[in-house]
């Protein structure tokens, strides 16, 4: 296990775990992000919520930094790419043009998502329900079969530790040796506790947390493992998922 | 308790109660703090104090040391899982929490790693992941430590985050959820924290984030007071390295409303959990 740098197995294929919470999959030169949701923002502001309309900007640049940092070849946005079906029209000019400068760097290919079953196709970028490339498959809302090789979102999973007296909780990828679940990438997306049934249901035996650092992914024990604190309260930060479900699908 | 009201019932029970709670933590006055320092160091006026307290100060004496007036006291221990530095300026609370900001910040610059500190009124204790018994108190107590670049310190210390909260509540843009009343279905309260980053990125300037550093520069922190006490200490610093927590010391580690460092301390948290999962993996037996 290098230390710098999480590099892990998944059915075969190494994938680096970027502490942004991209992964990058080297053989393939293949960029993966996950619930992107570009413009929650906003569309919380259609129903009263006002907040600062900067998420789209934020994560705008963190997308071009990882991109100057790994030249990828290909981006994968495993779906929930804009927050709803809207969410694309609603873009500011800038981040429009931004974005589309992005899709057109590369083979950029839009993952269908339940917030964005059709993704904007004016955009550019090819749009696929799943992918399959090597030994790994690509798609929104993991399965809840077993499935070699699944690289999945939807469910925005985070972990706790606690130390000290201090207990830290960070958004995480939940994987095993055969499938692996991504954090969320967009700036205000919520999260689902790692112990919460439907993520923990999905592994077989031992999986690990991949936990987003300041500076660097941390992988810790995520079943049965004294290590990481039990916390059934979600916090308001992260809405529960009954919660952000009945929020998010109106 | 509800709202601003407090509700109270007859009781047959003959041992009074005292209520207490965090509302009631008015700084010390400067006057005050003086009489309490000229008390405390003076063994033959302790007689007129009650005798937990005035035995709490000979054991205090035994096992540390009384400060003089005008001398500032600083000890550190370990306990459990963490090491203490606990010193004790008297000058409220306001500015013992200022300190605790400044100090915390060079703390991590001297890589301690700092987790938290808390405040009252006579003492501010501060705990770390490294051993402080040999950092260089005078320079670390020195007044300079005012000038440090602190805005970024303390933009992302959870005191600014939590005032900011406040401010956001008060605002509208966030709601406040009551314990005991559970959100209804559709409504999604939404991270503070997250907002607040966000703002400080794009909008540096919001009317929210100037509410929020004028409310934690007159509320919540002290600069004044905590100069001229820097100033009155300087060269009258005493240390004691103790085995364990003195008499002095417990009230400040019994206090609530403990600050929470958001430092390099999270890192080694992370590290620590992540090194206890190679531990299991790479057991043979």
């Amino acid at each position: 296990m290098s230390i710098e740098q999480m590099f892990v197995e998944v059915n075969g294929e190494t994938l680096l775990l970027d502490r942004t919470g991209a992964a990058w999959w080297p053989a393939e030169r293949t960029l993966i992000l996950a619930d992107i949701h570009f413009e929650k923002g906003s569309s919380f502001a259609t129903r009263g919520t006002l907040l600062p309309p900067y998420d789209t900007r934020s994560t705008l640049k963190r997308i071009e930094a990882l991109m100057s940092a790994y030249v990828p070849a290909r981006i994968v946005a495993l779906g929930d790419s804009f927050h709803d079906s809207a969410a694309a029209a609603r873009l500011d000019d800038d981040d429009k043009h931004t974005l589309a400068r992005q899709v057109s760097r590369t083979d950029w290919i839009w993952i269908e998502g339940n917030h964005d079953p059709e993704p904007p196709s004016w955009l550019g970028g090819s749009i696929a329900a799943e992918l399959a490339i090597g030994g790994l498959v690509f798609r929104h809302e993991p399965a809840r079969q077993p499935q070699a090789g699944e690289i999945a979102g939807h469910l925005h999973p985070c972990a706790t530790v606690a130390r000290h007296g201090r207990s830290l909780r960070r958004r995480c990828f939940a994987g095993d040796a055969t499938r692996m679940v991504m954090p969320a990438f967009g700036a205000y997306a919520g999260g689902l506790d790692i112990d919460d049934e439907a993520i923990a249901a999905l592994f077989s035996a031992d999986f690990a947390a991949y936990m987003l650092g300041g500076r660097r992914v941390y992988a810790v024990a995520a079943r049965g493992s004294p290590q990481l604190a039990r916390r059934k309260t979600t916090d308001d930060s992260q809405p529960s998922m009954p919660a952000m479900r009945t929020a998010e699908s109106p | 308790m509800r709202d601003d009201g407090a509700y109270v019932t007859k009781t047959t029970d003959s041992l009074a109660q005292i209520p207490s709670y965090n509302g009631g933590k008015f700084p010390l006055s400067t006057f005050l703090a003086e009489r309490v320092r000229e008390m405390v160091s003076r063994p033959e006026s302790w007689h007129v104090l009650p005798d937990p307290v005035h035995e709490w100060l000979r054991i205090q004496e035994a096992r540390s040391v009384i400060p003089q007036p005008g001398q500032l006291l600083i000890e550190t221990f370990p306990r459990g899982s963490r090491e203490y530095l606990v010193c004790y300026p008297f000058e409220g609370r306001l500015a013992h929490q200022t300190l605790g900001m400044l100090l915390t910040r060079r703390l991590e610059r001297l890589r301690m790693r700092p987790l938290g500190f808390v405040a009252n009124e006579y003492a501010l204790a501060v705990w770390a992941l490294r051993d402080m018994g040999g950092v260089d108190m005078a320079e670390l107590f020195a007044e300079d430590m005012l000038g440090d670049d602190l805005d970024a310190w303390l933009a992302e210390s959870n005191l600014y985050k939590r005032t900011f909260r406040n401010c956001a509540i008060i605002s509208g843009l966030i709601e406040r959820r009551y314990p005991g009343r559970e959100k209804s279905g559709r409504q999604v309260t939404f991270s503070s924290d997250l907002i607040y980053d966000v703002l400080r990125e794009h909008e540096p300037d919001h009317v929210l984030l100037r509410a929020t550093y004028e409310d934690a520069g007159t509320g919540l922190l002290d600069i004044a007071r905590l100069a001229q006490a820097l100033k009155r200490v300087k060269n009258r610093i005493v240390t004691r390295r103790l085995d364990r927590v003195s008499p002095l010391a417990v009230p400040a580690m019994l206090e609530i409303s403990k600050e929470m460092v958001a430092g390099e301390a999270h890192e080694d948290i992370l590290r620590e959990a992540e090194e206890a999962l190679i531990k299991e993996a790479m057991r043979v037996d």
